[in-house]
């Protein structure tokens, strides 16, 4: 089998959250949008395996519901990311040491000097707490990392004797970027998004812990967790279940994206035979 | 003494190695001679312990009576770099370039305990002197980066010799160097071996450099040891059909005939191109520096034209300007009466009448193409692509000896010749009346090389097209062009007919560069038809 055992270890863990949100779609074992006081707090049964929380809400079905919210989130700031900073970081390099390259690099730089969470504290402050505006908040900051990543990427490439080569067929620097270039630093970009895949689900539920994330009645997990805070020592199973969702999801991801360097880098594959 | 016994080598169940006996004679030097794949390198390896993992070795090397194959990995720790030193080919990666060439010597002296820091910076303050870098000019306190490849691997010879070891293993030491620096490194080589009465195991492929240079050869192939003894009687014999192959190829001489007609092609005219350096201080005016300062020459139709020079001479500079990659700051370039400008805009008329071929066959194609596609991307030149372009591409992969069925398949699954038989390939789709070869054939083995001069020699007389070929290594140009252009410090220091060039150079620095070309004694050859 191609791969470490962290590749497959890592994959299998994302994997069992992202069936559990996509199952969530279609079925879930009750619904999380309906109180039921009666039935508060109750511990994990064959109705509720997981138990119930103080609105009587089923923990399982708020899992499962979390993770699509995370994943959802995680996933469009992921996209935005790669959207613009995939672009960006190739015409910085095709144009290397131009202003273009400049310009490109010195705004990633602005970006990178600013606080993430804080700024995302002020774009929902701004535009009012909401599962769209924490998604926009987190893409913006992945835009530099991808430029980052892409420009290091497509600069080392541009040495080589077959963009040369390519030069001399007469190619321009956009059909470059896209036919040598792109292919050729996926892998790279695959590893990143995978990292920054993990950094999302964690700043998701960062946000939503202080109410700046998914609003009532969408459960997230960093609000279960948020909301579990007084009842740790009565109910601690409340608060530690979603953190054990978030550190699942985020170590699963880790796993798979250090897995995925080694199976792609055609250096590290070398080095083990 | 060194001597290996019937020497074995497995890696992974791969034959690698297989009865590898011979003596290394202490005060002389040794030459190991044979193409990439050989296993010479990893004999070398072996002797240092230095061998991948998976492997199996069997047979002894012996150093003064003692197996090296059996010691123990911390034992072989003391020897390393203190009875037995290595240098390598690439001097630009051997040494740690965040610190000083001081240091570097030093510390070989004290990891080996054999020296206090300041006992060892006198050390290596004296073998630096010795291998040509006197404090005076090269402070100990310089970075590898302020010197140049040579310089380098002075600095690297000093680090192997800083401990006076019996057996000093230079792996291809010259291989990377300009012929006048590989001149100079093989000197200082010899001279060391004579001072240090040490053994020097010189591994190369060159066998004019072992024939100037080594007191004994050994010629290897396929992991065997085909032949040795004494350098002299084994050239004046060569008992072994494979080492006669080497000789002929490495003196091999295509058959050709000078066919440029007086039409010119390409004129260069006061060709001018400057790069920016470093500022000098924060304030200080970025300077100037001129790669090609006034280069002027014309390229008949159908010429073969050498361009030789050594590193940093300014023939690559030239090269990217002919080809339009990069623009001049004065002068002109026109092919076919058709001025060239550089830059995306240039004529794709112009453009298509040009190709290239680089000089590495592992960093000239894009690893994720098929042959299909990449030899057919110069057909982006033309205004539609071919509707037979499939029936080109299998014809020009044909033309180069390559079969068409190979279409389909992907860069790595070919050697380096054959890589650099689709290279060729390519730079022929679009019929160019041009073909520049950077350096094309310097990466190749000896008999691959003849192949590929052969090949071209044959294209050039079915296709008629002109080859302007840039190399470093005088003996090809000498046997493939019809005229050639001496370059230094980026301006032609001499030109003419390629043969009166060679018979009589006007200029100092030719004559230099001929003088260091290492080449086998001519009467060692008589006798022989190889």
């Amino acid at each position: 089998m191609k791969g470490g055992p962290q590749l497959w270890i890592g994959a299998g863990l994302t994997a069992v959250f992202v069936v559990a949100a996509l199952v969530s779609f279609v079925w879930v074992p009750h619904d999380v949008t309906a109180l039921a006081i009666a039935e508060k707090l109750k511990p994990a049964s064959a109705t509720y395996p997981l138990g119930t929380d103080h609105f009587g809400r089923d923990i399982l079905s708020m899992l499962m519901v979390g993770a699509r919210t995370s994943i959802a989130v995680a996933l469009v700031a992921v996209g935005i990311g790669m959207g613009a900073g995939v672009p960006l970081g190739l015409l910085a390099a095709a144009n290397r040491g131009s202003l273009i390259d400049e310009l490109v690099m010195r705004g990633n730089d602005l970006i990178f000097a600013f606080p993430s969470l804080v700024i995302a504290i002020l774009i929902t402050a701004v535009f009012g707490p909401s599962a769209l505006n924490a998604i926009l908040a987190i893409g913006i900051f992945n835009v530099p990392v991808f430029a980052r990543v892409t420009r290091g990427g497509a600069l080392s490439l541009w040495t080589l004797d077959w963009i040369l080569a390519a030069r001399v067929a007469g190619k321009g620097r956009v059909r470059i970027s896209l036919e040598h270039i792109l292919p050729n630093i996926l892998n790279l970009l695959i590893v990143q998004g995978t990292i920054q895949f993990s950094l999302g689900i964690l700043a998701e539920a960062a946000l939503s812990y202080v109410g700046l994330g998914a609003q009532p009645p969408t459960p997230s997990w960093g609000r279960m967790l948020a909301d579990a805070q007084t009842m740790i020592y009565t109910n601690p199973s409340l608060a530690i279940l979603p953190g054990l969702a978030i550190v699942g999801m985020v170590l699963g991801l880790n796993l798979m994206g250090d897995g995925l360097r080694d199976l792609l880098d055609p250096r590290v594959r070398r080095a083990r035979g | 003494m060194i001597r290996l016994e019937a020497l074995s080598l497995d890696i992974h169940d791969r034959e690698i190695l297989r009865d590898v006996s011979l003596d290394i004679a202490p005060g002389k030097v040794t030459g190991l001679v044979g193409e990439s794949g050989s296993g010479k390198s990893m004999t070398a390896l072996a002797i240092m312990g230095l061998l991948p993992r998976g492997s199996v070795v069997s047979g002894r090397a012996l150093l003064d009576g003692g197996d090296l194959l059996a010691t123990p990995e911390r034992e072989m720790c003391r020897l390393r770099g203190n009875r037995i030193g290595m240098i390598f080919q690439e001097p630009m990666t051997a040494l740690n370039p965040v610190k000083t060439i001081g240091a570097q010597v030093a510390e070989t002296l004290v990891v080996h305990g054999k020296a206090r820091r300041a006992e060892a910076w006198e050390v290596a303050r004296e073998r630096l002197a010795r291998v040509g870098l006197p404090e005076e000019r090269f402070a100990l306190s310089r970075y590898p980066h302020e010197l140049s490849g040579g310089q380098r691997q002075r600095v690297c010879i000093a680090m192997a010799v800083a401990l006076h070891p019996e057996l000093l293993i230079a792996d291809e030491p010259t291989t990377a160097l300009d012929v006048t620096t590989q001149a100079q490194i093989l000197d200082l080589l010899n001279g060391l071996v004579d001072e240090e009465k040490m053994s020097l195991l010189l591994i190369t492929h060159d066998l004019a450099v072992v024939a100037g240079t080594a007191d004994h050869v050994a010629v290897m192939q396929g992991g065997r040891i085909v032949e040795q003894g004494p350098t002299e009687a084994l050239f004046r014999t060569m008992a072994h059909p494979y080492t006669r192959k080497l000789f002929a190829a490495s003196s091999h001489q295509p058959e050709r005939m000078a066919q440029g007609e007086d039409a010119p092609l390409l004129e260069v005219r006061d060709a001018v191109r400057e790069y920016r350096t470093a500022r000098e201080g924060l304030l200080g005016r970025p300077g100037r520096f001129r790669a090609v300062d006034g280069v002027s020459f014309t390229l008949g139709r159908g010429e073969s034209l050498g361009l030789v020079g050594e590193s940093g001479c300014g023939k690559s500079t030239l090269t990217r300007a002919i080809l339009g990659l990069d623009t001049l700051q004065a002068g002109a370039i026109r092919l076919g009466g058709q001025e060239i400008h550089a830059g995306p805009h240039l004529d794709p008329a112009i453009r298509r009448r040009m190709q290239v071929v680089f000089q590495d066959p592992y960093g000239s194609f894009n690893p994720r193409w098929t042959v299909e596609r990449l030899v057919a991307e110069p057909f982006h030149l033309m205004d539609a692509r071919p509707e037979d372009m499939q029936g080109r591409v299998a014809a020009a992969l044909t033309d180069v000896g390559i079969e068409p069925e190979a279409m389909g398949r992907y860069i790595h699954e070919f050697s380096g010749g054959q890589r650099q038989r689709i290279a060729i390939a390519r730079a022929l789709i679009t019929n160019p009346d041009l073909i520049v070869l950077d350096e094309a054939v310097s990466a190749l083995d000896v008999r691959v090389r003849a192949q590929i001069l052969d090949l071209l020699a044959r294209l050039q007389a079915e296709h008629g097209m002109a080859y302007l070929f840039i190399s470093h290594d005088l003996s090809v140009v000498r046997r493939v062009t019809d005229r050639v252009l001496v370059m230094r410090a980026g301006r032609i220091v001499e030109q003419g007919e390629t043969d009166a060039v060679f018979a009589e150079p006007a200029h100092a620095y030719t004559r230099a560069l001929i003088a260091a070309t290492p080449r086998i004694p001519a009467d060692w050859q008589g006798g022989r038809d190889a």
